[in-house]
């Protein structure tokens, strides 16, 4: 039997046990090597994808607890590939991101790192539904310990319990419809597969949809289910924040996919909840485009426009097409590259001005050119400019969304044009001058002069490369991620 | 009639009957070894020999449990007692506990200061107790088990007696205990009425699926409640916080475990295999005890500012979680009941042996102050906590997820779907209060003094952390034993 999925998330845990354990001497440079190792991991698999099966593939299956029917079964298929290789390749960059020095204290976050990684990882391989839950939930402790333990601002603790108490309130009741799906739809396994063989009536979709989109909303979040997401980011450690905005969160959108869409096709009794969550999916476009335009706060302005994005996936997911789908899945690897490049320079930004207010800071390109240009692609990018990533998985999402429904097309394209509003406003106002007769912020000058001479460093710009370079094949080339997916 | 059989019992017989009840004869044994070897020492040495004695004692039920698995126990004494599969689980179960208490308790009584060989044939004598329980299968000796089991636990809960909580937990647990006592012998006292017998065979047989009887009904519903006193159910879950917080730790680290398992061992023996037509009755009341105690036990633990309360009030929860599963279809409801005693056990149980160890030599750390900087003091203890809160949250890859999993999903098949919903939103509640315990682990606290390990505590800890993850991970073996051990139970029930 192959063991090459099961490396993939096995490596980050025993890796991450051992960081933790081992001498913090070793720490960064044990965590760099397994990260590596498994993101070169992660890369073969998708180099051997085989893009014309449309089944699981390197699938692994071997009876877990037999008394249940539920397996040890993992296996890629064109949905999870690539948010398999963004999992490796965000943990390895985040990763790099972290510090050195520090002692003991360095060595246990990193391993808290590798930790989420490996579950992050284990909830794209799996294909057995109670396995997904495993490492769904096993996600979730090494994230709360990094947001309380590692957290910034004043109350990072109330953060990271917010953000777990929401998340187990949905991912809770997800385990009922783990349950319910077993037994209510008579497929009496956890098996991806065998469940989709068995469609149960409408009303019981209705429940089952309910208990298990309840976990996922929450998780993306969806509107009005975000009310964790500012606290938690802001208050995230900047490497801990770059898997958890770029990967974690990509994990409810997946799980939509995987469960929510081939499990239950029709779930209707008083209403239909297929109807439901693509308004739910354009207000949450409105809204976080809405409220990263009132942000002061650099980590809330990102944070929101995150909301904003998530909310095309979703649209992308629920308008029932293969065009939307497959933007959806596009445009999860998309936000997962560009939302970490965000908040990687918003990090250095902070570092080197000493605040995260927006308002604080003005004039920085003239002396840190490096890091003005690298933002302008990463800002670009965000907006959905044509020849950047976005674009192409945004562009998909909305013809598919069009074919379901016209007018929620024209409400999120129109979500689409505050984007450029709060990106290029926060662009301008950090990276120039005011405009000649505009007042100075007052008091304020002293931050932009404290930071003279330094730009980017190599090490900061080869972190980014990576990023900036993959949105750009992306962007030119979209087909190496679509083709995986053509029928 | 009874006095018929007594004339005619040959020796034969009587070898058969013992045999069926070994485990429950060593431990009897080895308590009545460990009095005299009590006696005979020098005082110095009396400890630590009892100790070992009683180990030696578990350890050896343990092979006898086996060795009656390996035999094929049945009933005996005329239907009174039976050695199955059932009662063998049970044995085990009860003598890993009382091993497990001995490693953790020896330095711990040392610490306070009163270190006595009474302590281990106390000991001894409640684990006699729960084991007459496991293998009852006659009201008679389920009262039997049942007040032998709480005389030796009121005793125990005095232990400290230069404590004054000590002794008002203990004046308390014996007049509430008692007060239980008298609920469940008046209710057996109207069944043997209703059935003219009180062998539960005989009565499964009389009683049929005759819900028309009030007498019945009257009796079933008084017993209820006194096994619900005992399992620590809500509403009658009143005395739990104050035994729990008065007594030392070490006997609440056993009884919290102990009771609750042996309660559920005859509550599933009476009404599964005594009372199996009558489902509908008692399984209302049961499921009325489980929503009662999940919501209560849930909501009160948040408030609470004693570690000791709230692990009671997280006990009583955990009780409606497992009657949750007792409702459960036959038989993956028992198998389930069967799996979470014993990830309870271990996660329980190594929650208190972490409390035990950091008690001082006045008195026992109780505040989640006392926590405070236990991460900086002692790394390896402060993982392992947070490992069983992690584990009585129910978070995976732990025995606590793997076993609330089993329990719900068999709740479901027996059509509890509405109880399992309630459970899970209680489950909520539930985290926050065991997260609480591991942010005080983990804040800013003293850095000195180093907790000292022991040895023996050392073994246990290191066990009852392996077992929660081991399980959490790969659960398939224990739950085949828990169906093994189950089998009695779900066999006469669906009959």
């Amino acid at each position: 039997m192959p063991i090459g999925l099961t490396l993939i998330w096995l490596l980050p845990v025993v890796g991450g046990v051992a960081v933790a354990l081992l001498p913090p001497h070793f720490a960064k440079w044990l965590s760099v090597l397994v990260a590596g190792m498994t993101l070169a991991l992660a890369a073969l698999v998708a180099y051997a994808f085989n893009p014309l099966d449309h089944g699981y593939q390197f699938t692994e299956q071997v009876s877990w607890i037999p008394q249940l029917h539920a397996d040890y079964f993992l296996g890629v298929d064109y949905i999870s590939v690539w948010l398999v290789v963004l999992n490796a390749l965000i943990g390895l960059i985040a990763v790099l991101a972290t510090p050195a020095g520090g002692g003991p204290r360095t060595g246990r976050f990193l391993g808290l790192l590798l930790l989420m990684e490996g579950g992050m990882a284990g909830v794209f391989l799996s294909v057995d539904l109670l396995l997904f839950y495993v490492f769904w939930e096993a996600m979730l402790i090494p994230a709360y310990f990094m947001l309380w333990l590692w957290g910034e601002g004043e109350r990072p603790l109330f953060a990271s319990l917010k953000f777990v108490l929401y998340t187990l309130a949905g991912s809770l009741l997800m385990l009922v419809g783990i349950i319910g799906v077993f037994f209510f739809t008579g497929a009496r396994s956890f098996n991806l597969p065998d469940i989709a063989a068995h469609q149960a009536s409408p009303d019981i979709q209705f429940g089952l949809f309910f208990l298990f989109a309840i976990a996922f909303v929450v998780k993306v979040p969806v509107f009005p289910f975000h009310g964790w997401l500012r606290d938690a980011y802001v208050a995230a450690p900047t490497p801990m924040l770059l898997a958890f905005s770029g990967v974690m969160v990509k994990a409810g959108a997946y799980a939509m996919l995987r469960i929510l869409i081939p499990l239950f096709h029709n779930p209707s009794l008083w209403w239909n909840w297929n109807q439901v969550m693509p308004w739910l999916a354009v207000a949450g476009i409105f809204w976080g485009a809405l409220m990263a335009l009132a942000q002061t706060d650099l980590k809330a302005l990102v944070a929101y426009s995150s909301l904003s994005h998530m909310g095309f996936i979703v649209l992308g997911i629920f308008s029932f097409n293969q065009l939307g789908q497959q933007g959806a899945i596009v445009q999860m690897v998309n936000h997962g590259l560009i939302v970490p490049a965000l908040f990687l320079l918003v990090a250095w930004l902070v570092d080197r001005t000493g605040t995260r207010d927006r308002s604080a800071f003005f004039g920085l390109a003239p002396r840190m050119p490096v890091l003005a240009g690298v933002f302008l692609v990463v800002a670009l990018a965000a907006l959905g400019l044509p020849g950047l990533n976005s674009f192409v998985g945004e562009f998909m999402i909305l013809l598919g969304a069009w074919s379901y429904s016209p007018v929620l097309a024209v409400l999120a394209c129109s979500g689409l044009v505050l984007a450029p509003i709060y990106m290029l406003r926060l662009f301008q106002g950090a990276m120039y001058a005011p405009a000649s007769g505009e007042d100075l912020p007052h008091g304020h000058a002293g931050h932009a002069l404290a930071a003279p001479h330094n730009d980017l460093s190599a090490a900061q710009l080869a972190l980014l490369a990576p990023l900036v370079a993959l949105m750009f094949v992306i962007g030119l080339y979209p087909f190496l991620l679509t083709h995986l997916m053509s029928p | 009639m009874i006095l018929a059989a007594a004339v005619n019992y040959s020796w034969a017989q009587a070898q058969g009957d013992l045999a069926q009840v070994s485990p429950f004869l060593v431990v009897t044994i080895t308590l009545l070894v460990a009095i005299i070897v009590d006696l005979l020492l020098p005082a110095a040495a009396r400890a630590l020999a009892v100790a070992g004695i009683a180990v030696a004692g578990f350890v050896g039920a343990i092979a006898a449990a086996l060795l009656l698995h390996a035999a094929g126990g049945h009933a005996a004494y005329s239907g009174f007692a039976t050695g199955d599969d059932f009662a063998v689980f049970f044995d085990v179960f009860f003598a890993v506990l009382g091993i497990l208490t001995v490693l953790v308790t020896h330095p711990y009584l040392a610490r306070r200061g009163f270190l006595a060989p009474e302590f281990y044939v106390l000991l001894l004598a409640a684990t006699a107790g729960m084991m007459v329980m496991s293998s009852a299968t006659s009201l008679v000796t389920v009262f039997l088990g049942l007040e032998l089991l709480s005389i030796s636990l009121y005793v125990m809960t005095g232990y400290a007696r230069r404590d004054t909580r000590s002794q008002e937990a203990g004046a308390k647990y014996l007049l509430i205990g008692g007060f239980a006592s008298a609920f469940v012998l008046y209710g057996m006292a109207l069944i043997y009425g209703a059935t003219g017998s009180t062998v539960l065979s005989v009565i499964a047989k009389v009683a049929g699926s005759n819900t028309g009887s009030n007498l019945l009904l009257l009796g079933i519903l008084l017993m209820g409640v006194g096994f619900a006193f005992k399992v620590s159910a809500a509403p009658f879950q009143m005395w739990t916080p104050d035994v729990y917080e008065g007594a030392p730790v070490a006997v609440t680290a056993f009884m919290s475990v102990g009771t609750k398992a042996a309660a559920v061992a005859i509550i599933l023996r009476v009404f599964l295999q005594g009372l199996p037509g009558l489902s509908t009755d008692w399984g209302a009341f049961l499921a009325f005890v489980a929503a009662a105690s999940m919501v209560v036990g849930n909501l009160a633990a948040i408030v609470q500012i004693s570690l000791k309360r709230l692990l009671a009030y997280s006990g009583i929860a955990q009780a409606g979680y497992i009657l949750v599963g007792l409702l459960g279809a036959h038989p993956a409801g028992q198998d389930s009941v069967l799996f979470y005693l014993v990830a309870y056990l271990f996660m329980n149980f190594g929650a208190f042996a972490v409390l035990i160890l950091l008690a001082g030599p006045a008195a026992d750390s109780d505040r989640f102050e006392d926590l405070d900087g236990l991460g900086r003091r002692n790394p390896a203890l402060a993982v392992v906590m947070t490992v069983f809160m992690l584990s009585l949250a129910g978070f995976p890859p732990t025995a606590g997820f793997i076993g609330k999993f089993f329990l719900f999903s068999a709740a479901v098949a027996g059509g509890y779907t509405w109880l399992v919903v309630l459970a899970v939103l209680m489950s909520v509640v539930s985290v926050y209060y065991y997260f609480r315990v591991i942010v005080h682990i983990w804040s800013p606290g003293p850095v000195e003094p180093r907790v000292p390990v022991g040895l023996g505590p050392r073994v246990a800890i290191a066990v009852s952390v392996a077992f929660v993850i081991v399980l959490g991970i790969l659960p398939s073996l224990v739950l085949g034993l828990a169906h093994l051990g189950a089998a009695p139970i779900a066999l006469a029930a669906g009959r």
